[in-house]
């Protein structure tokens, strides 16, 4: 009988809101909410999380948000973006911003957020009015909300007793504000303060005091009024303290000390504070729960406070370093035998650190999966050669302007560590066919590939590869040695491919995407900018059987016109960003796809 | 080959009779607790007629073991397989998953689950109606409350 399996005749509502749980975008759950009336009511029971960007009255948006929606437990308001009234399909405004400020978002939902108009702002009222609308709040956060103050977050924090997760980046509160939350969210445990200028030492303090015992997380970074002060109060009050993040240039090795003395529990550190000595490091021996320690520009440190590190973190898991200038091949020896657990490990431009030390690494930490190395002038192929032999279970290998290391490097890591599956390499001009031959050869479970600007890696290394490794995405931007033949093996040989950089490639054509459009049907993400010779032709056979294409970027591109654009835009159902010159966009594939379109003029 | 593995007998809804290794039946958590008190009588599944039961049977046979492998030829391998497994019409998906849902059979739920929901993702809502044969059941007052209310749907 007709209409017997239909979805509503068939699944009763846990399953279908099984499957509203399983759509990752607001944009998807809201279609499906207004399809028909069961599925609205659904809907309006079970979304839990509510993203809010400026708006022209947020007071009011969020007065009908909380008549809608009666389970909502997070609510994130982030006023460096803005979402949309409605607006007529190809006449959107689009303004693009650093990926950086979009970090806590899907992407889907950033594609969604990214067409902007005009900004307004929460103000103290309408924050007063999401304590008052929505008292089971447990997730709040209010990015760069600039005209919230004190009263605002107090009459929120009267409301929200069970709120567990405060984020205030960029508010411009006061310390009456905090010191309310710390009274009234006796639950908080999660609380970050970045850029919070208006903070100072009595808020914190208060805080502390007040819902100190349940903090297991504390994120500060440029608050200048707050000081020691208010660590010593949070190493006496916050015992519970996992995670400590601070990023200060009024601390000094008196607040750590409080701090890594009073909260034992300490499993994650972050640190960038240009004060703190040797002293202040060797306190941090004493936090023997430390897993994860990241220090940032410590020009004043030397291997002295390395040396307490390795004595009482034990289980240390993962360390970085980066611009630790005085930290030299001892130190992290001494890390090395001392920290045998470590897994991941990231030296960033500590210029006194060589290849003795990374030796010293592949020696003692046979766990390692994650090593990056980037900037680092004195390190050699010799302590590649040792990792290689000593960490078989290194998963990825990041390497960036590392002049030292080569071919033979490589292919060390290749021979001994099967479980590669990333290896990224950008700069290090020694680096050539022999050593990702020798990768393609043995690294059976590479996926993730990406050699930028590599100018001595050509076509042989890519035979290599596409005949060894199960690529799913490739990045070899700028290596102009590499022409068709190169790229024609990945198509045959790598059909999970879903993403692929070839830009600024001189030598490939049209023949290389013919057989990628042949080869890889999964592909979502091409760039091919600054590929001369490539032409309306090899676009059309690349979108024939690339249906599932999500982005093309083809600025620079002589050979492409606008009915290769054309092309794209009416063969791939799903895409959602083309980046191309505004010339080369037609009236007519502007009306049909205004929105997905990015013009390179808008990137400069 | 190995004649010693135990075999569980399953009775679907319309009578049919069904043997499975018992390591498989063991992944299905509402019958787990019978297999392992060592029941040796058909297992009745009143809610489940005997091609979905198959289907199932087949997924989870095709599963066993592969989903852990860290083998990525496998695992590519069974990713097509499961591509050419849920090539089936509307109504047999549904079941799947109402049968995965009864049998508590977390993967086939999970995958059966996130089947529907890739097919509607980015689609508008004239289109969701479309591929789920459903009609409007709002009115026009309504749908238009409703839509005015929520002025931040958008790219309707």
């Amino acid at each position: 009988m007709r209409g017997h399996d239909r979805i509503n005749a068939v699944l009763p509502d846990e399953l279908i809101f099984e499957i509203f749980a399983r759509l990752d975008s607001k944009a998807s759950l809201d279609a499906f909410s207004l399809v028909c009336k069961r599925w609205h009511r659904i809907d309006r029971l079970s979304r839990t999380t509510l993203r809010v960007g400026s708006s022209d009255s947020p007071e009011l948006l969020l007065g009908e948000l909380s008549r809608r929606f009666v389970s909502v437990k997070n609510i994130h308001v982030d006023e460096l973006l803005s979402v949309a009234l409605p607006v007529r399909i190809g006449r959107r405004q689009r303004r693009n911003r650093s990926p950086l400020l979009f970090v806590n978002f899907d992407k889907a939902y950033r594609r969604y957020i990214s067409d902007i108009m005009e900004s307004f702002c929460l103000t103290d009222a309408g924050l007063a009015a999401i304590g008052e609308s929505f008292g089971q709040l447990e997730k709040l956060s209010l990015i760069w909300c600039s005209s919230i103050s004190s009263n605002g977050l107090r009459s929120l924090a009267g409301n929200c007793a069970s709120l567990k997760s405060l984020d205030l980046q960029g508010c411009y509160v006061g310390d009456e504000g905090l010191a309310a939350v710390g009274e009234c969210c006796k639950h908080l445990e999660e609380l970050n303060l970045r850029c919070c200028e208006g903070l100072s030492d009595v808020g914190l303090i208060q805080l502390a005091t007040g819902c100190g015992r349940s903090l297991k997380s504390l994120g500060i970074a440029a608050c200048p009024k707050i000081t020691d002060v208010s660590l010593v109060t949070l190493g006496s009050q916050c015992a519970s303290l996992e995670m400590f993040s601070m990023d200060s240039e009024v601390m000094h090795d008196e607040g750590l000390l409080a701090v890594v003395r009073g909260c034992h529990q300490l499993k994650t550190l972050k640190l960038q504070c240009t004060n703190i000595t040797d002293e202040g490091l060797k306190a941090i021996g004493c936090c023997s729960s430390l897993e994860l320690l990241a220090l940032h520009n410590f020009q004043r440190i030397t291997n002295l406070g390395l040396l307490a590190v390795d004595k009482g973190c034990k289980h240390l898991k993962s360390l970085s370093l980066s611009d630790c200038a005085h930290v030299t091949d001892k130190g992290l020896e001494a890390i090395a035998t001392g920290c045998r657990d470590l897994m991941h490990l990231e030296i960033n431009g500590c210029h006194s650190i060589g290849t003795l030390g990374l030796e010293s690494v592949g020696r003692s930490c046979m766990n390692l999966t994650e090593l990056a190395l980037l900037y680092c002038q004195r390190i050699g192929n010799d302590a590649l050669i040792e990792i290689g032999r000593g960490c078989r279970f290194l998963q990825a290998l990041h390497l960036v302007d590392c002049p030292h290391l080569g071919d033979d490097a490589i292919s060390s890591i290749a021979r001994g560590c099967p479980n590669l599956t990333k290896l990224h390499v950008r700069r290090c001009y020694e680096i050539g066919n022999k050593a990702i031959m020798a990768v393609g050869e043995h690294c059976k479970n590479l996926t993730d590939l990406s050699l930028r600007l590599c100018d001595r890696v050509g076509d042989e290394a890519l035979i290599a590869v596409g005949q060894g490794c199960p690529l799913r995405h490739l990045n070899v931007s700028g290596c102009r040695e590499i022409g068709d033949a190169g790229i024609i093996a990945i198509a045959r040989g790598c059909p999970q491919l879903t993403s692929l950089d070839v830009s600024v490639l001189q030598n490939i054509g049209d023949m290389a995407l013919l057989e990628l459009g042949e080869g890889c049907s999964s592909m979502k993400d091409i760039v091919i900018s600054h590929c001369r010779q490539i032409t309306d032709s090899g676009l059309f056979h690349l979108v024939k059987n690339c249906g599932m294409l999500e982005s093309c970027h083809m600025v620079y591109c002589p050979g492409i016109s606008s009915a290769g654009v054309a092309t794209v835009i009416s063969s791939c159902p799903n895409i959602k960003k083309v980046l191309v010159e505004k010339s080369k966009v037609t009236e007519r594939t502007r009306r049909r796809a205004g929105s997905v379109i990015t013009y390179l003029c808008m990137d400069l | 080959m190995s004649s010693k593995k135990k075999v569980i007998t399953l009775r679907s809804s319309d009578g049919e009779i069904f043997e499975v290794e018992e390591a498989v039946a063991l992944e299905w958590l509402t019958i787990k607790p019978l297999v392992e008190s060592g029941c040796t009588d058909a297992i009745p599944l009143p809610q489940v007629t005997g091609n979905i039961l198959a289907k199932v049977i087949e997924y989870c046979k095709k599963h066993i073991g592969a989903s852990e492998s860290e083998d990525r030829k496998i695992l590519y391998e069974l990713e097509s397989w499961d591509a050419d497994f849920i090539k089936v019409d509307q109504g047999t998906l549904f079941d799947l998953i109402r049968a995965a849902d009864y049998l508590t059979i977390k993967t086939l739920f999970e995958f059966t689950c996130q089947t529907v929901a890739d097919t509607i993702k980015h689609k508008t809502i004239e289109e969701v109606r479309h591929i789920f044969r459903e009609s409007n059941d709002f009115t026009p007052e309504e749908e238009k409350e409703i839509r005015g209310k929520s002025w931040w749907l958008q790219g309707l």
